[in-house]
């Protein structure tokens, strides 16, 4: 599994699923967790000495140049669909939990909103009882994490 | 290099395998595993690259994190990865697309419509 941290919304619902490690169902920890969300930008400065666009290429120009870099062949697919993507129905039903604010809510994360409910299908996804809800010694401690 | 300068967390160096141009990681001081779960200094990391290559003009950039056994990750030590959108658009047949979590957000359909889907059997 992956994430993906490319906007600010995004970030927030990252920094959101962060404290559920460690998640009670409590209404403070669900306010907590709000809270976090809404907060403001983080304090992090990189405090660099030049533009981090500038460093990264200077410094990749030069091992690139002095051949410490190893490309590796890819192959590329763009996938287009008629019908929008597959978990974008998904993924609009996580933002929406996210910040909506529903105190009464019991904040439990359905594997779903994170992954497309029909690669629930797939042999690999069926063998972690999923759609079951059941802690699976083939979890790996990141999808453990969740399920625990 | 430390990031950030004060209190480091986290360590930004090239990645040695690079499949775009320009293709860096972050990886936590600490030797943390990459199977679990992002922390608070991650993010706030990763967040601080992204919102300082936009505030530069130097473009969209893209990160990303592979966790767990079946992500293809091949570092146990935990690192995110950035690549800048401008260089993934380069080279042939490499157009044509957009980030999907921007199309997401935006609520804009995430590609070209009209265009058929490759494996259909995988959206079913």
């Amino acid at each position: 599994m992956h994430a993906l941290v490319t906007t600010e919304l995004e970030y927030r619902r990252c920094r959101l699923l962060f404290p559920l490690r460690h998640r009670s169902h409590s209404t403070k920890n669900i306010q907590s967790i709000q809270s976090i969300a809404r907060s403001p930008h983080p304090a992090m400065h990189l405090a660099l000495s030049e533009p981090l666009s500038s460093l990264v290429r200077g410094k990749y120009e030069a091992a690139k140049t002095a051949g410490h870099l190893l490309f590796s062949p890819t192959q590329l697919s763009i996938i287009r669909s008629t019908s929008g993507v597959p978990v974008r129905k998904c993924m609009h039903t996580l933002v929406a939990d996210m910040f909506t604010p529903r105190p009464n809510t019991n904040w439990t994360f359905s594997f779903n909103c994170v992954i497309a409910p029909r690669l629930l299908r797939s042999p690999f996804l069926q063998s972690l009882h999923l759609s079951q809800r059941r802690k699976s010694t083939h979890l790996t401690p990141h999808l453990r994490s969740f399920w625990s | 290099m430390n990031i950030p300068t004060q209190s480091p967390s986290h360590v930004l160096i090239l990645n040695k395998f690079p499949v775009i141009n320009e293709h860096f990681i972050i990886a936590t001081k600490l030797n943390k595993p990459q199977t679990n779960l992002l922390e608070q200094d991650d993010l706030d990391a990763t967040y601080a690259c992204l919102k300082q290559w936009q505030d530069e003009g130097a473009g969209d950039l893209f990160a990303f994190f592979n966790s767990g056994e079946h992500s293809g990750a091949s570092q146990p030590h935990r690192h995110l990865q950035f690549l800048p959108v401008e260089q993934m658009l380069q080279g042939q047949d490499s157009g044509g697309w957009k980030v999907l979590i921007n199309s997401l957000v935006n609520g804009l359909p995430a590609v070209d419509p009209g265009k058929p889907l490759p494996h259909p059997h995988h959206a079913k």
